[in-house]
């Protein structure tokens, strides 16, 4: 086998002297979708921001198509094509739909792939069409969370990393988000990274998924697999 | 009848002094969008665009327009230059160390430059590009360095505009003023957005520089400090941040501070000014156009 899409191996990171994450590893192959589930604090955000590098870890390797990313600063890790959808969306409130959108593209170099993807964000959330000239600040929760996915997807990535994509929406709209998750996965083969708190849902959507306990990784495989293990049942799904 | 021509004259006034705050206000604020610190050095950009503009018309006899051009660019440059010596090492420092920081470059550039090799700590007449002419207009007076600042500010006031809400670095600039971390996840280096933002809030006090000596033809190395402290409570009483907010506070500032010295005393005209302040900060602390307030 050549080299691994995405690998995360051995992976410590601390805050202060507060072990964050230990001895992490996880890999992925091109087109997957992966879940962490977990309970809160079990370092799953931690282990996201670490891959996008706001977060330096104490020791460990993350390689992205043989690339070494803890060499790189968070913007050049977007160039290379990984980028998130972070907890809370955090869109820019002060910009217009449009606004955040552009920047979203903003280090594209190429116009055409711009105003592909342009296109297609727009095909993808109709309704951020209809709200293009207004403030992202006056959006619902569920137009905000299209728009931080939609300002994700103009940068071009090969790896999306999405940081709990349902809080604070409503069944029905976290359906309707993730049916979008899976097709954008399928249109456009981007693998997928997922940190979800309802741990039902992102079994069902994902192909893999790694279960997280204080910082460790206690249980990995495939997502059928730990959908019917009875403790994970009795942990996390409520059995 | 005597004193609305009166007034209007001394409005005309207390606008020209607005014109200078607004534009040393704009600095203040933006930086404070984007670092979420108070660069108090900013007064003394102020200062060296005053001194560059002095050298600028004594030395090389400069054409207005390439005089302002100049001034601008040269201030901007050390500004940015401040930023990147002193200010970028401490970006992962507590605020309190910026902030203690920018009060030492203020005081290493007032002190240094007021040194005998430098431009002393004397007062020096600042020779006005124009010569001076009234025009009367009905019953009161307007000269041309009125109209000059009142277009230079306008044009520049237009400037900024258009660099921050219809380009790609002010969109860039607006986005990191809210979220610095989300922007760099733009694939944007936050950085450059900063040098951007220092850049452009040191042309706009060179300019402020230029325009208020032209109007108080004195300067001096501690010229900074007073326009500086009010230009900044303006940044303040507009809402610390808001762009509009820095405009509308210089104005309200220079306004009041004129009115003061017109129909007061000049003696209180820095005094009426903090108290404008201190008023603001009891029964609105964000200012005008501010929301909720941010703990530093």
């Amino acid at each position: 086998m050549s080299e691994k899409f995405f690998e995360v191996r051995n992976l410590y990171v601390n805050y202060g002297a507060i072990k964050a994450l230990e001895d992490i590893s996880l890999s992925a192959t091109e087109g997957e979708i992966i879940s962490l589930i977990g309970a809160n604090g079990a370092g799953k955000s931690t282990l996201l921001k670490t891959i996008c590098g706001f977060i330096k870890p104490l020791k460990g390797k993350i390689n992205f198509k043989g690339i070494n990313l803890l060499r790189l600063s968070t913007d050049l890790i977007v160039k290379h094509g990984i980028t998130m959808v972070p907890e809370g969306r955090r869109i820019f409130p002060n910009l217009t739909v449009k606004e955040n959108l552009d920047i979203g593209g903003y280090s594209l170099k190429n116009k055409k792939i711009f105003s592909e993807l342009y296109d297609f964000v727009l095909k993808l959330f109709p309704r951020l069409k209809e709200r293009i000239k207004q403030f992202a600040g006056t959006l619902s929760g569920g137009e905000q969370q299209m728009l931080a996915i939609g300002r994700a997807l103009m940068s071009n990535p090969k790896l999306l990393l999405l940081d709990e994509p349902s809080m604070g929406l409503s069944p029905k709209i976290t359906n309707e988000i993730f049916e979008l998750i899976k097709n954008i996965n399928n249109d456009k083969k981007i693998t997928i990274i997922l940190v979800e708190q309802n741990a039902k849902l992102a079994l069902k959507y994902s192909n893999k998924a790694f279960v997280m306990e204080t910082g460790k990784i206690v249980l990995s495989g495939e997502s059928e697999q730990i959908e019917n293990d009875p403790q994970i049942i009795k942990a996390y799904l409520g059995g | 009848m005597e004193i609305l021509i009166y007034l209007t004259q001394q409005f005309i006034n207390g606008i020209q002094l607005g014109a200078v705050y607004a534009l040393i206000a704009l600095g203040y604020t933006m930086v404070y969008g984007v670092l979420r610190m108070i660069n108090f050095a900013h007064g003394d950009i102020f200062m060296l665009g005053a001194f560059i503009s002095y050298y600028g018309i004594t030395k090389f006899n400069l054409p207005f327009p390439i005089l302002i051009l100049s001034t601008s660019l040269l201030t901007a440059v050390i500004a940015i230059l401040i930023e990147k010596i002193a200010y970028k090492p401490l970006r992962n420092a507590p605020k309190i160390s910026l902030l203690i920081t920018a009060v030492g470059v203020s005081l290493f550039l007032e002190y240094t430059l007021s040194l005998n090799a430098f431009f002393t700590p004397n007062y020096i007449g600042f020779p006005r590009p124009f010569e001076i002419r009234s025009y009367d207009i009905g019953m009161f007076s307007i000269n041309n360095i009125h109209l000059i600042i009142f277009s230079v500010t306008i044009i520049s006031l237009a400037l900024l505009y258009l660099l921050i809400y219809k380009s790609k670095y002010g969109i860039a600039m607006r986005a990191a003023s809210h979220d610095l971390e989300i922007t760099r996840l733009m694939g944007i280096r936050t950085d450059n957005i900063i040098s951007f933002t220092f850049g452009i809030g040191g042309a706009l006090a060179g300019i402020g520089g230029l325009l208020y000596s032209m109007a108080y033809p004195q300067i001096n190395v501690f010229m900074g400090i007073m326009p500086g402290i009010k230009s900044f409570i303006a940044a303040v009483l507009g809402g610390i941040g808001i762009i509009h907010g820095a405009v509308l506070g210089g104005f309200i500032i220079g306004i009041s501070e004129v009115f003061v010295s017109a129909f007061l005393s000049s003696t209180y005209r820095d005094g009426v000014i903090f108290i404008i302040l201190f008023i603001f900060l009891l029964f609105r602390p964000n200012g005008i156009f501010g929301k909720n307030i941010e703990k530093v």
